[in-house]
């Protein structure tokens, strides 16, 4: 059985995902674009089938790579079962994407998920009948509490494709079913209806896609131009008389919605002092439900009959306020007498004095439609609703998030908490003295310290196998072990920093963040959502680049991606505290903070001059979903981490160590004595190609083989710039070097003067960045293209701005 | 009046939408349709929060002038 699972972002699709599969899974890409596919085979405990994790998604339009790609995974791939995941605290917007897939016709049930939470909110649905107004299987479930997800399992094959709603709008009803006889004599006549129905298209969602001018709808239906134009009429009638149609549609599947959630569905609240006697009522709507479950489905209307009776019999009248009261009859019968009464109708009446429900029939269906129409005549919002977060609450206590949310996005106190925020970041992560404290470091530090350690007695193991000194060991310990190893020793910080960045965002706190850091960024062409990448690469370019992943726009993301590199990561500072240190022993904290401020000064520029030449569109107007405050669960973030521990340790067994192979070839293989020999590193290819571009850099202050080779090497990592320079000093003068003990002086050897020194570290700071970042940026643009691109732009930039450097300090000088 | 009139805490109900027509599709998914409730949580000069149907967007400042309620 195939199976896809569907939903919004944060209704606990990959927490579902990771419970059925366990390790069983697989991450790639969906070919062609660079969102993430998930696939993963269910773990035997809960029987057998392939899952897909589709992308978190708001509707199926196609506005962005994610919904694109959702729809036509459920359209070409016809996966068997597709489980649609409801937030169920948040069940209307939910239901949105619900009523989308219930017009594609795809075999469809649906998880109701973080039941624990409702619960805990003093909320209940009943779900047997959220199920029958909707014709869709509904299965109560809690990812992250693993409960009931067996019953979701078993529930798969009872998955149909779902009878389609009558959307409540006569109007739009109407001018559906034109379109699509429309589209139908068409098909007819062009030969198309096998292919579209075959296809699983059904007519009626391409009727109503035809109507929401749905491109790729549009584009594969080719309608002449006789039909077109006559589609066109109708659309342009509609909306002189009830205005824009994309608004007709999401107005009336809101209120099919609304009907099915506070018609259809019972929510009872025994939160807060306000509903304090519905506490009561919801003990005895329980009670009334193991009545219920005792005494099968079906006995539903008699069970509310017998609550509401209780509920009579025990609350005293008097105390009952009047939310109370109308709690007590609003979501069984007082709405549903509202609007049948009105029509002189007596279905609700039937319904809850035991008849059955009229099946398969959604009230709206005898509303007239002018009832629908206005909104200022009836509307469910004005009634009491039970989970009215909206006025109702007002004059209440502020609820907790309210008063979170207004202080992290406080229009004084907002940048105070983020700075912390991030500090305590950056802090834990990268600093060498936590709290201050010398000698203690921080987590980050320590544990670079102990892969050092072991990647430096691996080598010496791995060292005694072979014979000191031949060309073999130099490969396997030198350049395969030193290359990929150092790479292996950032592992630690990158996945501390993804650690904290994922409890950051899980809590829920990254999302207000990229808020407040909206205004900021769109000076310079990017959005908020852009503001945690970048934050990132002052740690490292590759967890910032794989962070780009959160920007759903494609230039927006690309754009991001070209900047990362940018930001001066944690392997570059070495270089600049040696030559700072060496150069401007006064200044040293200034020349190396003014590296950091260059870096954002160039992404800036660069910014605004891609946006204005590559990225011409239109900046995507800033909106977010802010989630839940929700505490982060320790698997789903020891998963998420896992999975960028995998991502970056496959890199490392593949690019980053043929890389490594190829330098140290370059490096230790060289024309000698006439013949291609293994060398001394002075007459290897690489020095030979050093000295040959060498002439490059003159114009930079620094046209001398050794900064160049170091230069070259600091591909492999930055770390490697300083460690190379060292090397070869020493090997030109035989000092002997002790710590970093890189002297003006020695430094001096290799021809750099002050103005150098600073052109070189300009240079460092902004040229291609490290194999590691290469490959992650080749991966996240999806093409080589992109990624030398990047490459080549940042190489330029990096020789502009050292030349100018360099020439114009050498006036001063 | 526009949204960004309405004093933090204020309820107020969406008369028209003025963006650009993606951007109103993509508000209309959130259930910002004519008619809908909304509350204004928070608003600053980066923009405002507002609760809409029991989800909580964000949305920029130049956004919220296209937002008509009363
Ligand atoms: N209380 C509760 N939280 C849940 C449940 N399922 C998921 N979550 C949390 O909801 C958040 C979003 O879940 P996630 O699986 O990442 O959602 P996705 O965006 O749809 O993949 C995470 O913080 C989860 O821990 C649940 O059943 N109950
Ligand atoms: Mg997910």
């Amino acid at each position: 059985m195939r199976i896809a699972l569907i939903g919004n972002p944060n209704s606990g699709k990959t927490t579902l995902f990771n419970e059925l599969t366990g390790a069983n899974q697989h991450v790639g890409n969906w070919p062609g674009v660079t969102v993430e596919k998930k696939e993963g085979t269910v773990r035997p405990a809960y029987g057998q089938g392939e899952i897909v994790d589709l992308p978190g998604i708001y509707s199926l339009s196609p506005f962005s790579m994610e919904e694109v790609v959702s729809r036509d995974y459920l359209i070409d791939e016809t996966p068997d079962v597709v489980v649609n995941i409801v937030d169920a605290t948040n069940l209307e917007r939910n239901l949105y994407l619900t009523i989308q897939l219930i017009e594609l016709n795809v075999p469809l049930i649906i998880a109701l998920n973080m039941m624990d939470e409702l619960e805990r909110e003093g909320y209940h649905i009943d779900t047997a009948r959220l199920s029958h107004d909707l014709g869709v299987p509904v299965v109560p479930i809690s990812a992250a509490k693993k409960s009931r997800l067996d019953e979701l399992v078993q529930a798969l094959p009872e998955a149909r494709e779902p009878k389609r709603h009558e959307l409540p709008n006569p109007h739009l009803e109407r001018l559906i079913a034109l379109v699509e006889a429309l589209l139908n004599e068409h098909l007819v006549r062009e030969h198309h209806l096998g292919d579209l129905t075959a296809q699983g298209y059904p007519l009626h969602w391409a009727a109503i896609k035809v109507l929401e001018s749905d491109e790729l709808v549009l584009g594969h239906l080719t309608l002449d131009e006789a039909t077109q134009r006559r589609v066109d009429d109708l659309k342009t009638s509609f909306e002189k008389e009830h205005g824009l149609l994309c608004t007709a549609f999401a107005d009336a599947r809101y209120r099919l919605i609304h009907h099915v959630v506070y018609h259809g569905v019972t929510i009872w609240s025994t939160d807060g002092t306000r509903h304090k006697h519905l506490r009561h009522a919801h003990k005895n709507f329980h009670r009334g439900r193991k009545h219920h479950d005792r005494h099968g489905r079906d006995d539903r209307a008699h069970t509310r009959d017998r609550y509401d009776a209780r509920d009579t019999h025990t609350c005293d009248a008097h105390t009952r306020d009047r939310h109370d009261s109308r709690a007590h009859h609003d979501c069984g019968t007082c709405m549903a007498q509202t609007l049948y009464g009105a029509h002189g109708e007596g279905p609700a009446g039937e319904g809850f004095s035991g008849g059955d429900l009229p099946r398969g029939r959604l009230p709206h269906e005898k509303l007239l439609d002018d009832e629908w129409h206005s909104n200022d005549e009836w509307h469910p919002n004005d009634e009491w609703h039970p989970n009215d977060e909206g006025p109702a609450r007002l004059d209440a206590q502020l609820a907790l998030s309210d008063r979170i949310d207004r202080l992290v996005t406080h229009r004084i106190g907002a940048i105070p908490v983020f700075l912390v925020v991030i500090f305590a970041v950056f802090h834990l992560t990268f600093s060498e003295s936590l709290f201050g404290i010398p000698g203690l470091p921080s987590p980050g530090v320590f544990l670079q310290s102990l892969v050092e350690g072991g990647v430096a007695a691996f080598g010496n193991m791995v060292s005694l196998l072979f014979e000191p000194g031949s060309w073999a060991e130099s490969l396997v310990v030198g350049g395969i072990i030193g290359g990929v190893g150092i790479v292996l020793t950032f592992l630690p910080k990158i996945l501390l920093l993804f650690l904290f960045l994922t409890l950051l965002e899980d809590c829920g706190y990254m999302a207000r963040a990229a808020f407040v850091m909206d205004r900021l960024l769109k000076k310079f062409g990017l959005g908020g959502k852009s503001f945690l990448p970048l934050l990132m690469g002052f740690g490292c370019t590759v967890p910032a680049a794989m962070a780009c992943r959160v920007l759903e726009n494609e230039q927006d993301r690309k754009l991001t991606l070209m900047l990362v590199p940018f930001m001066s990561c944690g392997a570059r500072a070495p270089i600049f505290l040696v030559f700072a240190a060496a150069f401007f022993p006064q200044a040293a904290d200034i020349v190396v903070f003014s590296m950091y401020l260059l870096g954002i000064a160039v992404a800036v520029l660069a910014g605004i001059a891609l946006r204005k030449l590559l990225f011409k569109g239109e900046l995507v107007p800033f909106i977010i979903e802010l989630p839940r405050y929700r505490a982060p669960r320790a698997r789903s973030v020891l998963l998420t981490l896992w999975d960028k521990l995998r991502d970056y340790l496959v890199r490392a067994g593949t690019v980053i160590f043929a890389m490594c192979v190829f330098v140290w070839f370059l490096s230790n293989f060289g024309v000698s004595g006439g013949g291609f020999a293994y060398v001394a590193m002075e007459d290897s290819l690489l020095v030979a190609f050093g000295s040959l571009i060498a002439p490059l850099f003159a114009p930079l202050g620094f046209g001398n083989w050794i900064a160049v080779v170091a230069v070259l090497t600091g591909f492999i990592a930055k770390e490697s710039v300083v460690g190379t320079l060292g090397v070869l000093l020493n090997a030109e003068t035989g000092a002997a070097l002790g710590g970093s003990g890189l002297s003006a002086a020695l430094l001096a050897t290799a021809g750099f003067t002050p103005v150098a020194a600073l052109s070189f570290m300009v240079f460092c700071l902004l040229y291609i960045p490290c194999v590691a970042a290469f490959a992650t940026l080749k991966k996240e643009f999806g093409s080589w293209k992109w990624a030398i691109g990047q490459a080549a732009l940042s190489t330029a930039v990096a020789y502009g701005a050292a030349l100018v450097v360099f020439q114009v300090g050498s006036l001063f000088a | 009046m526009t949204i960004d009139a309405v004093d933090i805490g204020e309820g107020c109900r969406l008369v028209s939408c003025d963006a650009p027509p993606r951007t109103r599709s993509k508000l209309e998914t959130f259930g910002l349709v004519p008619g809908e409730r909304i509350r204004v949580v928070q608003s600053t000069r980066a923009g405002l929060i507002i609760e809409v149907k029991q989800s909580r967007l964000a949305i920029s400042r130049d956004l919220a002038h296209c937002l008509v309620v009363s």
